[in-house]
């Protein structure tokens, strides 16, 4: 079985093309029907399409494409750290993390403190948290066990679902439904000044992500390889980690949870250009930016005027795709 | 490049899987170690390369003790070829070996990929997905990502150490000899090479020195005639009547793990071969 992948350089070209083209067309469509000419200034625009554009729509598709790329390229870090396919962000506690900060928020009624800021900051605090604490279960004498990591992540997304259950036992109608929608995940909350607030965590994350892509090719050998070639496995490790929380931690809490962008998109990639990581980190972002403005702009003009959580549309969509996907890759004449 | 091992102890799970070793490896040497199963062979290998620390004694690379290099600098002096690799990813053969060269350009990059893969007999392989190849190709692809190691560090530097830890398990009889022939123009080109073998008989053809190891000691150490001995093979290995011969041009010892006209005798009595113990 021989390798056939476009070249690295075409495929990131392609993926760029396509996420600028989602992204014009995110603009161009929505509840209020605007059409292209009046989106892109060919036809004097009216002060309402305006501002539904610059202050509705863009912050909307700007945060979609952030929180696809952080989701996307964190789960490419996480399979390639664990060596599993199925591993992603949620793996290392920051998702249900999140999820229990912001319950706890919501249901003990404070949502509405320090001007709404309080259920993402909730959020990211509990994501933070769980992320730190894991770390700390899983490391002996300085070395972290992935098995320990993947087993202990999947017990700490056990006890915090028991806490949230407790919570929504203990909820009242509005925390019950402010909970749920947040738990489907939903970017209609995106604005400017959260997009400013998501900025320098992600700048960090990309920061620390961009310098793991050799390493994680060497992990994929196991560790006891990569440290025999000269690489610095735990630091590796603790940075991958580290990124992975700082980049999911506040999109979840921003947006709450959005699932499968991070187990199906890397998939996605290296069924396209093969395992290496240096390009599979850069084309899952692009990817997981494009998918998720794709399945955001579904979930703002299906049913209008009502939003959608996009969390049911990446699952209701990415489900089938990834099946399909994962029953052609595995016959035996497919290329790889 | 001299590896240099000095009472050396070493306790994992509270067992004592080496204890008190010392042992060196010269430029331009290439020294076998044997043994029973769980003798501590592999564990002296990663010992040797730093991979696991030693509670007592040192590991020195001409004289530099392995703790005062950084991991960078000891992976372009030596390298190790495992037991076995977990990879389960989907991996071109070339990007496998090119995970062993850091700092190299493309263009030198590819012509070392190239000219180690050659070497191990898999140059026609370079596109295949390492997961397609049968063990024991792929143990050879592995082989070549760790001489890529060692002559992408050679560049700057002297042939550094080749750690190989049963190297022909997964080989056919010719690969043996091309994958032991390799370790041996290794040693010829000024290098150093610590290999964990089963073959005694490969052992004896190949090796300078032969060391026996058991239960974490060290039991014999010397030219392989003067180690593989009757006697000794009897009480490490605990087989029935072993016989050594010596080879008719190189007067290399050559091993039959069992005395084959007793056998055959026993055999005939209907009687069950036992084996000797020590």
């Amino acid at each position: 079985m021989t390798f056939r992948h476009p070249s690295p350089t075409l495929a990131m070209t392609v993926l760029c093309g396509l996420l600028v083209v989602t992204g014009i067309g995110a603009l161009a469509l929505g509840a209020t029907g605007f059409g292209f000419g009046e989106v892109f200034g060919t036809q004097t625009s009216s002060s309402l399409a305006r501002v539904v554009i610059t202050q509705i729509r863009a912050p909307r598709v700007v945060f979609a494409m952030l929180a696809g790329a952080a989701l996307a390229s964190s789960g490419a870090v996480m399979q390639g750290l664990f060596r599993n396919p199925l591993a992603d962000p949620g793996l290392i506690g920051v998702s249900s993390g999140a999820a229990l900060g912001a319950a706890l928020v919501i249901v003990l009624g404070l949502g509405e403190l320090f001007a709404n800021w309080a259920v993402p900051l909730g959020g990211m605090a509990g994501g933070l948290a769980s992320t730190a604490l894991l770390y700390g279960f899983s490391t002996r004498n300085g070395v972290m066990s992935t098995n320990t990591v993947i087993l202990a992540g999947v017990a700490l997304g056990a006890f915090s679902g028991a806490l949230i259950g407790i919570l929504i036992f203990r909820a009242n109608d509005t925390a019950l439904r402010d909970l749920t929608f947040w738990t489907m995940g939903s970017l209609a909350g995106a604005t400017w000044t959260r997009i400013g607030l998501l900025m320098p965590f992600l700048i960090v994350a990309a920061l620390l992500i961009g310098t793991l892509a050799t390493p994680l090719n060497a992990l994929l050998l196991g560790e006891t390889d990569a440290a025999l070639m000269g690489y610095r496995v735990e630091r590796s490790k603790r940075l991958a980690m580290l990124g992975v929380a700082l980049a999911t931690g506040p999109v979840v809490a921003f947006a709450g949870v959005i699932g499968f962008v991070g187990v199906v998109v890397p998939h996605l990639v290296r069924l396209m250009t093969g395992p290496d990581h240096r390009i599979v980190l850069p084309c899952s972002a692009l990817l997981g930016a494009t998918l998720l403005v794709c399945a955001d702009t579904i979930a703002r003009v299906i049913a209008i005027p009502a939003d959608v959580p996009v969390g049911v549309v990446t699952a209701a969509i990415g489900a089938p795709a990834f099946v399909w996907l994962l029953a052609r890759a595995e016959r035996p004449d497919a290329p790889s | 490049m001299t590896l240099d091992i000095d009472a050396v102890s070493c306790r994992i799970g509270g067992r004592l899987l080496l204890d008190d070793i010392s042992l060196r490896v010269p430029s331009g040497s290439l020294v076998a170690i044997v043994g029973p199963n769980g003798a501590g062979k592999s564990t002296l290998l990663r010992v040797a390369s730093g991979l696991i620390p030693a509670d007592a004694g040192r590991v020195m690379l001409d004289g530099v003790c392995l703790n005062d290099m950084t991991p960078e600098r000891l992976a372009t002096r030596r390298a190790m070829l495992a037991q076995d690799s977990p990879l389960r990813t989907r991996f071109p053969v070339r990007d496998l070996v090119r995970t062993g060269l850091r700092g190299i350009p493309a263009k030198e990059a590819e012509m070392l990929i190239a000219e180690v893969l050659r070497r191990v007999g898999m140059a026609e392989f370079v596109q295949r997905d390492v997961l397609s190849l049968s063990g024991g190709e792929r143990q050879r692809v592995h082989l070549a990502r760790v001489l890529a190691q060692l002559e992408a560090g050679a560049r700057s530097d002297t042939p550094g150490l080749l750690l190989l830890d049963e190297p022909i398990s997964a080989q056919d009889l010719a690969r043996q000899a091309l994958v032991l022939d390799i370790a041996r123009s290794h040693v010829r080109r000024g290098g150093a090479c610590l290999v964990v073998l089963h073959d005694l008989n490969w052992a004896a053809s190949r090796a300078d020195t032969v060391i026996v190891l058991a239960g974490g000691r060290i039991c014999a150490t010397g030219p392989p005639r003067a180690v593989l001995t009757p006697d000794m093979l009897a009480q490490t290995f605990t087989v029935a009547a072993p016989r050594v011969h010596l080879h008719d041009t190189t007067g290399r010892p050559f091993v039959v793990p069992h005395d084959i006209t007793s056998a055959l005798a026993a055999e005939t009595e209907n009687k069950d071969i036992t084996c000797i113990s020590p």
